[in-house]
């Protein structure tokens, strides 16, 4: 088993993969190329990145090729979500102080996202915005990164890897060779409340106690512009990461019984009282009272 | 494996609730329609007294019954009563079904003295589970996952707005 670590988009990435071939230096350069180019398009933190050109000038934009997935799982999540989930909570993050500059200091109002329908249209390959607008693909944009980068291993003929970018991971194994996945105790990272044990899978995790600065953490409501409290730490284990990682970002906004009736996912839920709800047949265990 | 996980794992619920007051009607080898009632919307039917030996008749399944599954989707709440030393008692249990899963319950005491009063609320808030952290170390893991790792951008301006701070 071959590794390497690295760091990109905010965070840290650990691959590991097992490869027939004693020379992958090609394959990992262009790894960390396919991320930055990622960078490039995404990052709100970027004013040379295609997000960050929409948000200085409306118009009609060609989207990037490897928006269209992202785009349309925002789509589908915003519907069922009743706007909850939104690529344009980019604005109300910055509002809230979580900006280019890190200043994490709330502005005096923070505005409520604007709506979709009232801001941009969609059709792909284009976006068409009617004033600049901030995007940000936070909610599902990591994940489908991680995705891209597995793609580019079974391109490469390798199907036994873990792709693991800040605690989402990607797991493929030609030997049926299950994945320990510790669920960090979101009261104490030392700690883990279970263990996820994927296969072929996916999962995401998201938690409200690290990114956190004043009132908010990573994730805003984009009509009460607060950030929910109730739910301490939400995992999703689904097929791919692009839907671990957006579908965990739906469950703060979103029953889990109502999010199954649309997509096929596990899920494990603690909430701010230490709780905990997860679907049957989740893959894994829980350390309980 | 510990009681209460025994007890999150949905489905589970029903069981220990007839294992504890001997409520042979929530038993699960036999959770047959008789032993719910629900109206035609799927919502809680409440007060529906039911006992083992006072079944009420199956209804038809009609309207949004998923595929391949034995009972219909929806809230259902029934009443089970026993005999305790003090007398005959009452509780009522309401689960939520899904493709003939229990995906919540909860349980609401109607005790008929004091001492069934304790035992029954001792029950109703025993049935959730509260997680508890383990040391990663003593933990077989691959990778871990949670927030931490995340956001190096946003840890290094916490860090540097910790030494303003300080300055």
């Amino acid at each position: 088993m071959s590794e390497f670590t690295f760091t990109a988009i905010g965070t840290h990435w650990h691959i590991q993969y097992n490869s027939l071939y004693e020379n992958n230096d090609s394959l990992i350069t262009a790894i960390k190329d396919r991320i930055e180019l990622f960078e490039q398009n995404y990052s709100r933190f970027r004013g040379d990145s295609f997000v960050g050109q929409i948000a200085q000038q409306e118009g009609v934009y060609k989207l990037p090729e490897d928006a269209e997935r992202m785009l349309n799982l925002y789509r589908r999540l915003y519907d069922i979500s009743g706007g909850k989930v939104t690529p344009l909570i980019g604005s109300v993050l910055v509002d809230a102080g979580y900006d280019a500059e890190y200043s994490l200091i709330p502005k005096n109002v923070v505005h409520q996202a604007e709506l979709w329908d009232d801001v941009m249209e969609y059709n792909v390959p284009f976006l068409t915005t009617k004033c600049p607008v901030q995007l940000d693909f936070g909610g599902l944009g990591k994940g489908y990164i991680i995705d891209i980068i597995a793609d580019m291993f079974r391109e490469a003929h390798i199907y036994d890897f873990s792709i693991n970018a800040g605690g989402d991971i990607a797991y493929s194994s030609s030997e049926d060779a299950v994945f320990r996945v510790g669920l960090e105790d979101p009261n104490d990272n030392t700690k883990v409340i279970g263990v996820a044990e994927i296969l072929n899978k996916s999962i995401a995790g998201s938690a409200g106690n690290r990114r956190a600065w004043s009132t908010y953490h990573h994730i805003i409501d984009p009509t009460s512009t607060t950030s929910p409290q109730h739910i301490a730490a939400v995992w999703v284990v689904a097929d791919t990461t692009l839907f671990a990682d957006g579908l965990t970002t739906a469950l703060f906004f979103m029953e889990p019984d109502e999010l199954s009736q649309h997509f096929s996912f596990e899920y494990a839920i603690v909430y701010a009282d230490k709780s905990i709800t997860h679907s049957p047949n989740f893959p894994g265990s829980f350390f309980t009272t | 494996m510990n009681n209460k996980k025994v007890l999150i794992s949905a489905g589970a619920v029903v069981v220990v609730a007839a294992g504890v007051f001997g409520v042979a009607a929530m038993n699960k080898k036999a959770p047959t329609p008789t032993t719910m009632d629900s109206n035609t919307s799927g919502q809680a039917d409440t007060n529906t007294a039911t006992t083992a030996t006072t079944p009420i008749a199956d209804k038809p399944k009609t309207g949004t019954t998923t595929n391949g599954s034995s009972y219909k989707d929806g809230t259902y709440t029934a009443v089970g009563s026993y005999n305790s030393p003090g007398g005959k008692d009452q509780i009522s249990v309401t689960v939520q079904l899904r493709n003939d899963i229990v995906t919540s319950a909860s349980i609401t005491p109607m005790p008929g003295d004091p001492t069934s009063a304790k035992y029954q609320n001792m029950f109703a808030s025993g049935y959730q589970a509260y997680v508890i952290g383990k040391n990663i170390d003593a933990v077989h893991l691959n990778a871990v996952s949670g927030s931490s790792l995340t956001g190096i951008g946003f840890n290094d301006a916490i860090t540097k707005i910790k030494a303003q701070a300080k300055a």
